[in-house]
């Protein structure tokens, strides 16, 4: 029971359309049996009206009877006419108890109770002709008798004419009642007519309104939906606001419109989210593009300046020993010693910033070593030792002479005989790499020197280091831009006895 | 919204069932232990309704069932029967109205009597037909009160007519000897003529007629019965003569009529309280039931109605409710 009243009052869709078909079956139901019942009722009285009448009928034939049987018994005084006569009139009789007791009409009880007694007095009037007539037939005729039972005759047709009259007046406003009666059943069937259909149309106007009102309750809400589906699609998913319902709403809609709320919340999540990543990323990638446009100008203008930087100190070095050598008026050697100054600037004027082949590179180192040798005669030994097989890799340009250079200035600079520089190049086949070391035989670092430099050139912290550096890191940091820094330099030294600049760089065998 | 709906349907409903009932048949009541049968001269909502009226307002409280018999015209011999039909049904009480003084009806009233039947006589009364009391206007004192109004309405001298129906009826000719007994007190009065109306319109309007015409200096009429002050109204309204000085006094005027005597038409109108006496006679008339043998007359309410109290005429006339006539 409470479950069903819960289900009735859930305010569902579904539980609105069983009260309204409840309220409307209801009300049919319950006009109907009104309707019934008052028809019935009519219907009752007017059979039962139109019975009475037809026992009305009866009394009076009997009555009829009676007084007809009266009359023959006047004239022959047979006691069986007398049995039939009171026989008959006390069936009158009986007929008229019936309608008494059985709830004639009100305004016939009286005209009946009436007719009654009257009947009573004319039965009483026959009785006493029998009682003289029977006596006459013991004790013989007489005029006195033959007198009384005349006027009695007499009384009893006087009183017979009357219930005659009586039953005709009766028997007419009996049927004018059965016919009024029928009047009000026509009268109420037109207006059970007019009742049902005023029902009818009240119903189909309720009907209309429920209707109209249920459809808005679910209409309404889908129509605020579809705004705000349509909002969304037109505008801006962030401007979207809560699609909002009537309280009186259903629940099945209510749960739709909160379920869709939640969505769009729950996508304008998502879309911030995506939003703010998107941002993050965008600027991220603004500061890789800063980073590279840092890079770019390291490669470019810095670079450039750094390599222009090395290379008047050199000239300056190369160009005072060949006025030396002109002086001293070898001018074979002079020739010799600017040829190979010439093809040193050339080079490093076409190939600057360009990548050469490595093989170019030993070239070109060849001719600084060749001009160094002379610079610094039987002080300072060069050897190469070549590994040709990665030779056509390709490097940046002037990357060996600064490693020679500072092997010069750092290491066996200060050394008057004995100091011997080695340029080697390896190929390490297993790891398909290409070793160039700079090994000279010079001061060298001591450790903690040796742990700066090497912080110097992972960090690569121009300007934070000595002078001495910037060469080295110089090239470290073109190697690794060039190389995408798949390029390595590894410094070691033993102090007094050697230290080697060891550079790798991926390499691939000749004709692979 | 839905609630209002709701309740204007509900209402309608109610509504439309309770004017089914409208349809419903009466009640069946159960028939009423004493049964009185009223006997009245004429069958109408005027003056003998409004006596019935007193009947069954009184009995309905005693509960007593009341029959009400009466004719569509004046006929002694139909009241006989259904006086004897009354006898014979064996009511326990019989209320007429007394008429002409002849054999037949003391014989009824007789009749009644040795059938143990109490008869009450209203309106009018026949002292010697053995009725066990009667109950109405005193006649002669109600013609010496018109007696009295015309006097004053003629200023004590002039030719006066009387209209009575028959010149047998009892009570009217008790009036008639009341108002001329007045009327005897003073020289300058005169009494012309008693016309006899005979209930028939045309008949008194041309008897009437001819009295003015005989007696020109004719200064008053008295009509000592409803039916004549009837005649005389719409004589007086009707009529293209002029008898703005005619003094007319009359007895027991409708409320139909009210408006000429408000118009000063009619001098005055002395009025018998039906009412009461159909009242007062389902009383006396349960007591001689109940065996109370030693019952005396009863003289009800006469008030003579002026000009100015003529709306006092609706309190004397209407007759609230309808009476079921058994009409013969």
């Amino acid at each position: 029971m409470a479950y069903l009243l819960r289900k009735w009052k859930d305010n569902t869709i579904k539980s609105r359309m069983y009260q309204y078909l409840f309220l409307v079956i209801g009300a049919a139901v319950l006009i109907n049996a009104a309707t019934m019942l008052f028809f019935q009722i009519n219907m009752g009285r007017y059979e039962k009206t139109m019975e009475q009448v037809l026992e009305l009928n009866h009394f009076y034939i009997d009555l009829e009877e009676g007084n007809s049987f009266l009359g023959n018994y006047m004239k022959s005084g047979t006691p069986e006419i007398y049995q039939s006569m009171e026989a008959a009139l006390e069936e009158a009789d009986y007929l008229l108890a019936a309608l008494e007791e059985g709830g004639i009409s009100q305004g016939f009880v009286r005209d009946i109770q009436d007719m009654r007694r009257m009947l009573g007095t004319y039965l009483e009037a026959a009785r006493a002709i029998q009682e003289q007539l029977f006596r006459t037939d013991e004790t013989g005729f007489t005029s006195g008798m033959l007198e009384t039972v005349l006027e009695l005759y007499d009384e009893a047709q006087e009183v017979y004419a009357l219930m005659d009259g009586e039953f005709k007046n009766l028997h007419l406003s009996l049927l004018d009642y059965a016919n009024t009666r029928m009047a009000v059943l026509n009268w109420q069937k037109k207006f059970f007519l007019a009742e049902w259909v005023g029902a009818i149309l009240l119903m189909i106007f309720w009907s209309i309104l429920r209707g109209r009102k249920l459809t808005e309750q679910i209409v309404s809400p889908i129509q605020a939906l579809t705004e705000k589906a349509v909002e969304i699609r037109d505008g801006s998913m962030a401007e979207f606001t809560e699609a909002h319902i009537q309280e009186a709403g259903s629940r099945e809609l209510q749960i739709l419109i909160h379920v869709f709320n939640m969505m769009i919340d729950q996508i304008q999540k998502q879309f911030r989210a995506t939003e703010e990543a998107a941002a993050a990323k965008a600027r991220l990638h603004q500061q890789e593009l800063e980073n590279l446009k840092i890079t770019n100008l390291l490669r470019t203008s810095e670079l450039r300046a750094l390599q222009m930087q090395m290379n008047p100190h050199f000239l300056f070095n190369t160009l005072n020993m060949i006025a030396k050598t002109a002086y001293l008026g070898d001018s074979e050697e002079t020739v010799f010693l600017l040829q190979k100054t010439a093809q040193l600037l050339r080079y490093s004027l076409d190939y600057m910033g360009k990548s050469v082949t490595l093989a170019r590179e030993l070239e070109i180192l060849d001719c600084y070593v060749c001009l160094q040798e002379k610079r610094f005669a039987e002080r300072i030994d060069f050897d190469f030792d070549l590994d040709e097989r990665f030779h056509q890799v390709l490097v940046p340009c002037l990357i060996l002479q600064p490693l020679v250079e500072n092997s010069i200035t750092h290491g066996v600079g200060m050394y008057t005989s004995g100091a011997r520089i080695l340029i080697r190049t390896r190929y390490l086949e297993e790891e398909r790499r290409g070793m160039i070391s700079v090994v000279d035989n010079g001061l060298g670092m001591e450790p903690q020197q040796l742990a700066r430099v090497r912080e110097n050139l992972d960090t690569m912290e121009i300007g934070g280091a000595s002078c001495e550096q910037i060469g080295l890191e110089n090239v470290y940091m073109r190697l690794k831009n060039f190389f995408e820094g798949d390029a390595q330099m590894e410094l070691y030294s033993v102090p007094n006895q050697e230290t080697e600049i060891r550079i790798l760089i991926p390499a691939k065998e000749r004709g692979e | 919204m839905r609630g209002k709906i709701l309740a204007g349907a509900g209402i309608g409903l109610v509504f439309l069932m309770s004017a089914g009932l409208y349809f419903m048949p009466e009640e069946e009541i159960a028939p009423r232990e004493k049964r009185i049968t009223f006997v009245a001269p004429i069958a109408n909502s005027g003056y003998w309704g409004r006596a019935a009226m007193g009947i069954l307002e009184e009995a309905k409280e005693l509960d007593v069932d009341v029959k009400c018999i009466g004719f569509s015209e004046l006929d002694q011999d139909k009241q006989i029967t259904y006086l004897k039909s009354a006898i014979w049904s064996q009511a326990d009480g019989i209320i007429t109205a007394g008429m002409e003084n002849t054999p037949e009806f003391s014989q009824v009233v007789e009749q009644a009597r040795e059938a143990g039947i109490p008869v009450i006589l209203i309106d009018s009364d026949v002292e010697d037909s053995g009725r066990n009391c009667y109950v109405g206007t005193d006649n002669y004192e109600a013609g010496r009160m018109a007696g009295e109004d015309m006097v004053r309405a003629c200023g004590q001298e002039g030719k006066v007519a009387v209209i009575v129906s028959y010149l047998d009826n009892i009570n009217q000719m008790q009036r008639v000897e009341g108002f001329q007994d007045v009327l005897a007190e003073y020289p300058g009065m005169e009494v012309v003529q008693i016309v006899e109306g005979q209930s028939n319109e045309i008949f008194l309007q041309d008897k009437l007629m001819r009295v003015m015409e005989e007696t020109p200096d004719l200064k008053g009429v008295f009509c000592a019965e409803g039916y004549a002050t009837r005649c005389m109204c719409r004589f007086l309204e009707d009529s293209p003569g002029d008898y703005g000085d005619l003094q007319v006094v009359v007895f027991d005027i409708t409320s139909d009529l009210e408006s000429i005597l408000a118009e000063g038409k009619i001098y005055s109108a002395i009025q018998q309280d039906a009412w009461q006496m159909g009242e007062q006679a389902a009383k006396f008339l349960i007591r001689a039931m109940d065996g109370e043998t030693e019952l005396t007359d009863f003289h009800t309410d006469v008030i003579s109605i002026g000009r100015e109290q003529a709306e006092q005429v609706e309190k004397y006339s209407n007759t609230d409710g309808d009476v079921a006539w058994h009409i013969y």
